[in-house]
């Protein structure tokens, strides 16, 4: 008999954000390594959390890049190039971000990636940019959208 | 107008930083990455923009 026959919903909404503007730090490995990986999601340490979507939008005037989801197994702290390895970070989705220049006339591309699916507790979602935005001030503060269960 | 930027990379976890290039043609899109004498950049290494600045000596459009 399975073990749970019942739909699971989130027992609380859990939007992060991923706290800090990424890309100007560059990361070309595509195994899940390297020092310049940021964490943008930690899933509830108990229960684990259903993730909807990462949101990105520009900041500033950005360079043509990459940007690359990681699923990263490890749970506890996350230090970028230590706790993630090979081993225990795969890709989820990579995202094609076209330059940008920042206007106030004209609005920003905004990019989704769906996840849609559950992550163990403690797990976290991690994000690499493949080529640099450019100077400090220019890249991403990923949105996630999720819930916790 | 070719871009370029200097950057710093390392393929040991930024242990030892080097200096190198990122290029990036009018559109802002990378054409490659080198290291401070032209030399391509291959697997896996992060690096971490530095500022703005003129064509290397060894660039030939």
């Amino acid at each position: 008999m399975v073990a749970n026959i019942n739909p699971i919903y989130a027992r609380v909404s859990d939007v992060q954000v991923g706290g800090a503007v990424i890309g100007t730090n560059a990361n070309t490995a595509t195994d899940g390594t390297g020092a310049n990986t940021y964490e943008i999601f930690d899933s509830d340490a108990t229960e684990g959390s259903f993730v909807q979507k990462v949101v990105l939008k520009p900041i500033s005037s950005i360079a043509a890049t990459v940007a690359r989801l990681w699923f990263c197994s490890a749970t506890g702290t996350f230090t970028g190039g230590t706790t993630n390895t090979a081993g225990n970070t795969t890709m989820i989705a990579e995202l094609s971000i076209a330059a940008w220049t920042a206007s106030n006339s004209l609005a920003a591309p905004q990019y989704e990636i769906p996840v849609n699916f559950p992550l163990p507790p403690g797990t976290k979602m991690l994000m690499t940019f493949g080529t640099s935005t450019g100077a400090a001030t220019t890249g991403f503060n990923p949105l996630i959208i999720a819930g916790k269960y | 107008m070719t871009i370029f930027w200097k950057i710093e990379y390392s393929h040991d976890l930024n242990v030892t930083m080097s200096p190198g290039y990122q290029i990036l043609d009018d559109n802002r899109t990378t054409i490659k990455i080198t290291d401070s004498e032209g030399n391509e950049l291959i697997g896996g290494y992060d690096y971490s923009f530095v500022e703005e600045t003129t064509a290397p000596v060894w660039w030939v459009k």
